[in-house]
């Protein structure tokens, strides 16, 4: 076995693996070029004395003294100058390394080498993010793979140094290759866990993998006159998740976008829809609702908007339409949101949310991206004051000339808006019936439908009743969005699906503003197949579950849950969730105060049984878990009361017990040989196991050789007791605690 | 004088014609000590007469050589009965083997039948020719050699022979300052031959008895045990060592205690002397090599694994 050659390749291998996270640092602020040389020469000054064995002669106290030096440096230089902590950390970390390569003296010291390059690397990926990181990094990679098996042979060889069979790998070229190759494929596992792997962090959501939905049931336009059957797309397009369960949801409005120009057979939008032409309501800034990812109080809405009631906060995730519309909630009249905008303030989604001259809300991020928002909606609206309605909300396509008596005699002799589309509203539903089944339609598909066919879907109903009130005078529009939505009891939300698209109307009242009327009359719905529908919901609650908890998780949800999490611990019961309809009347177990008995349980128990296999003196270890039962004590009794607090201590009494009851029983030659095994690892040998006690004790004369005298008596006095005839074992421990006490105070002050 | 400063002196006078291997000469006193017979396996040429020469002339003790040949019969070693014309009767001219140390040369190279028989007077120490049986003298004492290299027009000895043997040696060319030295010094004399005694018989038979009394406490005797199951359960040896191996552990311990100056045997000595003890019993499955390196490998390795008693 070429010893030699492998302790070769394994110094070189491990002085690579030092050097490569510092590689690109050189010239940033952590290393300028001075100290990049000197850190250089200082590596090459620990190879050598390393080779020539000197890192035994400098004793460990001075290595301290100097580390805890530049620590004491460093944080005066953080403090008083303004250098930055991160920089100093990482010089700290290379000071570190230097001193473990010219103090390292067992397979531990090289462990920590490794471990402090590692460390360095991760610091450095925090301050470059230059191309020569990313090669600095595959090559850290492909070397420390190598390094580390390299490092591990070599330990098996030193401490098997008997070993020379055929068979064993020498370090030769082959098995030099195998393992380069191993490193390269390491390196290329990580390079695709690194890019396959979804990304978590603060709304970091790549949405290239979702694919926008097809719009199949909501148009972004609205064209009468199509045959066929429009078939219910169940894909779900928004889900909403409530405060409370809310009674009725089939009237549940959602407002998409609306259109205002009619040219017989499609509608279109004509105005310039990206300004903003609401007025300002004045105020101070408190008025800016930010509902993307802070949840502001209702405070600033109630300086808003002056509706009264409750107001039901929303929590709405958006699949990716495929547009940048918004949807929001019209009960009655829901939220406007604002004169000023909502917006995002950080993050690579932020943007801003926008409402156009159609009301219509946009949001500024990506289109293909899915949202999480919050909508707030008051149970019965204010009024704001805005100004008139453009023209061309006014503006009525080529009709006919039965067309306006028709109008005007419905609701005869009403002039408020109100009551014009109150009337316009009831003739419909009573007169016309709702069909997904479209007819034929000729030139003018809203005079076939007004006047002959008598049947349509919610476009038909929709566009009559806008041109209706149009031809009376009264600006109004329709509106695309969806209708109710079905709730969906395993995840309690609302699902809105494709299918439920619905097109309805708003008109313009001067003193209300714009106020939606829905004219479609109400379709009998089909019962959904109970087994397909659960099947479907559990599919669908998983996907909320999925995009709340794993792809939108982000800081601000994760201290959500702490907080809750905290406030249950304390006061049991009083969390928010809704949890509470299931248990109205049981009194929810507390599960704080058993936490904390079971922890000081635990803890007592796993320091006593530590103390105990490692045969420290039973006083400290008493000392020990009384400090523990204390410290349960007054955590107990700081946050809850005194029963929890001496039901703490007891536990940690009890986890003592435990572990005294199965603790190991020795002999007291076997303490006496333990403690003096244990002072020996201090000093840096270590038994194997296959040594015997006298190649082991010769071992540690050689260590230290000023003890080596008091190690012969020990030695002879102990295997006498041990193998001997008649073992006495009088005072054998005694002997072993002063030789154990003299060891580690000659291994402290020099390894000579 | 304690035992450990005869056993000091033999050992250093030895040394003094047969230099830098002082491990292999303990091995082979102790092996001797303890009563057993000695199986050297080495190339030729390194000293493996010297070895028993020295030894015999230190401990003053009668020392012949047989060189085995694949003709060599078994009467040729244990001797045979001639018709005394004059006296009409048989006597028994004993051979060669009537002596208190032997160094069988070549042991692998003759008949199963001669070396049968010698192995037969090895763990008997008697001889039976003619319905006679003859005691050989006490102590008697087998150093076999054998060439590992050579196996044309050989007779290997199979494992329940070699089982006979306590300890299987390698005494390997000797490091280069001693062969050095070798070279500047010797002259054309052998200087073994004129090695004066610095024991007796009666002593060396003193020094036998004293091992028995050795201790070999309870947890030593488990650790061999501990050694002795693995290699009956391990999967690269077919069958594993005998109780015959064990007991002669044991013995080859207590006489390195002895050697060391202890009346008691400490598992040191246990770990030390296991490769030379127990590799030879080792049958090796499959496509192993059957060779002294794999084999001493093989139980190095094992004994490597079992934890010692400290």
């Amino acid at each position: 076995m070429k010893a030699d050659r492998l302790e070769i390749v394994h110094e070189w291998s491990l002085y690579l693996v030092v050097l490569l996270p510092v590689l690109p640092l050189i010239g940033t602020t952590v290393l300028p070029y001075a100290a990049a040389a000197l850190f250089f020469a200082a590596l090459m000054a620990s190879w050598f004395t390393h080779r020539a064995g000197l890192g035994r002669k400098i004793p460990e106290r001075l290595w301290n003294v100097a580390v805890l030096s530049f620590v004491g440096l460093g944080v005066l230089r953080v403090v008083f100058t303004d250098t930055d902590l991160l920089d100093t950390v990482v010089q700290l970390l290379l000071i570190l390394t230097i001193v473990k390569l010219f103090g390292r003296w067992s397979v531990r010291d090289e462990l920590q080498v490794f471990v402090l390059s590692l460390i360095t690397l991760a610091a450095a990926t925090t301050l470059t993010d230059q191309l020569v990181f990313g090669a600095a990094f595959s090559a850290y990679v492909l070397a420390g793979t190598f390094a580390l098996a390299v490092f591990h042979l070599r330990n098996e060889v030193q401490q098997r140094p008997k070993i020379s069979f055929r068979g064993i790998p020498t370090l030769n070229r082959s098995y030099a290759l195998v393992l380069a190759g191993m490193s390269a494929v390491v390196l290329a596992a990580s390079l695709l866990v690194f890019f396959a792997f979804p990304r978590i962090g603060l709304g970091f959501f790549a949405p290239k993998t979702r694919d926008a939905l097809q719009m199949t049931g909501f148009s972004e336009s609205v064209e009468l006159g199509n045959h066929g059957v429009i078939r219910d797309n169940p894909a779900v397009v928004i889900r909403v998740e409530f405060d409370e369960r809310p009674k009725d949801t089939t009237n549940m409005h959602w407002r998409m976008m609306s259109f205002d120009n009619y040219d017989g057979h499609s509608w279109s939008r004509t105005l310039n829809s990206k300004q903003n032409s609401l007025p300002r309501v004045e105020g101070d800034d408190s008025r800016r609702v930010s509902g993307l990812s802070t949840r502001q109080s209702q405070q600033s809405l109630a300086q808003v908007f002056d509706g009264s009631g409750k107001i039901s906060h929303l929590q709405v995730y958006l699949e990716p339409l495929g547009t940048t519309l918004l949807p929001t909630l019209w009960t009655s009249e829901s939220i406007r949101l604002g004169s000023e905008s909502i917006s995002v303030p950080f993050g690579p989604r932020s943007g801003r949310v926008e409402r156009d001259k159609y009301g219509d809300i946009h949001h500024t991020v990506a289109d293909q991206v899915g949202l999480i928002y919050q909508l707030w909606a008051w149970e019965t609206p204010g009024t704001m004051p805005v100004d008139t309605a453009p023209d061309a909300f006014l503006q009525l396509p080529p009709l006919s000339e039965r067309f306006q008596p028709f109008a005007d005699s419905i609701a005869p002799g009403a002039q408020e808006p109100a009551l014009i589309a109150e009337g316009i509203k009831s003739y419909l539903q009573q007169n016309y019936t709702y069909t997904t089944d479209l007819p034929q339609v000729g030139v003018s598909p809203i005079e076939s439908f007004l006047f002959e066919t008598r049947r349509g879907h919610c476009e038909y109903f929709a566009t009559s009743a806008t041109i209706l009130l149009r031809a009376r005078g009264v600006p109004a529009r329709i509106v695309n969005g969806f209708l109710g939505g079905s709730w969906n009891s395993v995840g309690s939300f609302l699902a809105v699906r494709q299918g439920d698209a619905h097109t309805w109307v708003e008109y313009f009242d001067a003193n209300r503003g714009w106020v939606m009327i829905d004219p479609t009359p109400a379709s009998l719905l089909e019962p959904p197949n109970a087994a397909v529908d659960a099947a479907r919901q559990y599919y669908d609650a998983m996907k909320l579950f999925w995009t709340k908890w794993i792809i939108e998780y982000d800081l601000n949800s994760q201290l959500d849950v702490f907080r809750r999490l905290a406030t249950s611990f304390k006061t049991p019961g009083t969390s928010q969730d809704t949890k509470s309809e299931d248990d109205p009347d049981g009194q929810p177990v507390p599960w704080g105060p058993w936490v904390l008995a079971l922890a000081s349980l635990a803890l007592a128990w796993l320091f006593a049984s530590s103390m105990l296999k490692n045969r420290r003196d039973v006083r400290w270890l008493a000392l020990g878990v009384v400090l523990i039962a204390i410290a349960a004590a007054a955590t107990g009794w700081a946050i809850f009361e005194v029963t929890t607090a001496t039901a703490a201590a007891a536990s940690a009494l009890v986890g003592a017990g435990l572990a005294w009851i199965r603790r190991p029983r020795v002999s007291s030659i076997d303490q006496a040989w333990f403690i003096v095994e244990r002072a020996a690892k201090a000093a840096g040998i270590q038994r194997q196991s296959d040594e015997g006690p006298e190649h082991f004790l010769d071992r540690l004369a050689l260590a230290v050789p000023t003890q080596s005298a008091a190690i012969g008596t020990f030695q002879s006095r102990y295997l006498a007791a041990r193998f001997g005839a008649n073992s006495t074992q009088s005072d054998i421990i005694e002997a072993a605690e002063r030789l154990a006490k003299s060891i580690s105070a000659h291994a402290k002050t020099g390894r000579q | 004088m304690s035992e450990q400063a005869e056993l000091t002196k033999i050992i250093d006078h030895i040394e003094t014609v047969f230099r830098g291997k002082r491990e292999i000469v303990e091995l082979t006193l102790a092996a001797l000590l303890a009563n057993g017979h000695v199986l050297l396996e080495d190339v030729p040429g390194v000293g493996k007469t010297t070895l028993a020469l020295a030894l015999s002339r230190a401990l003053g003790l009668d020392f012949k050589r047989l060189q085995f040949t694949s003709d060599l019969l078994p009467a040729d070693i244990l001797g045979v009965s001639v018709w005394l014309a004059d006296s009409a009767e048989f006597s028994f001219r004993p051979g060669p083997i009537f002596s208190n140390i032997i160094l069988a040369d070549e042991i692998n190279r003759t008949t199963p039948r001669t070396q049968s028989a010698l192995l037969e007077a090895m763990s008997e120490r008697r001889v039976s020719v003619d319905d006679t049986t003859h005691a050989l003298p006490d102590p008697f004492l087998v150093i076999a050699t054998q060439n590992p290299l050579e196996h044309h027009g050989t007779y290997p000895l199979p494992e329940s022979q070699l089982d006979r043997f306590l300890m299987r040696l390698s005494i390997g060319h000797p490091i280069r300052e001693v062969e050095l030295s070798l070279l500047s010094e010797r002259g054309s004399s052998q200087p073994v031959d004129q090695l004066s005694a610095v024991s007796d018989p009666e002593a060396f038979k003193r020094l036998q008895k004293k091992v028995n009394a050795v201790h070999l406490g309870h947890e030593v005797a488990a650790y061999i045990l501990d050694v002795v199951t693995a290699t009956r359960r391990d999967a690269r040896i077919r069958m594993g060592v005998s109780t015959r191996g064990v007991l002669a552990l044991g013995q080859a311990c207590r006489a390195w205690a002895m050697m060391k100056g202890r009346d008691f045997v400490i598992s040191d000595d246990a770990r030390k002397l296991i490769v030379p003890c127990l590799s030879h019993r080792l049958s090796l499955s499959g496509s192993m090599a059957d060779d002294r390196a794999t084999a001493e490998a093989t139980m190095e390795d094992l004994a490597s694994k079992v934890p010692v008693p400290a």
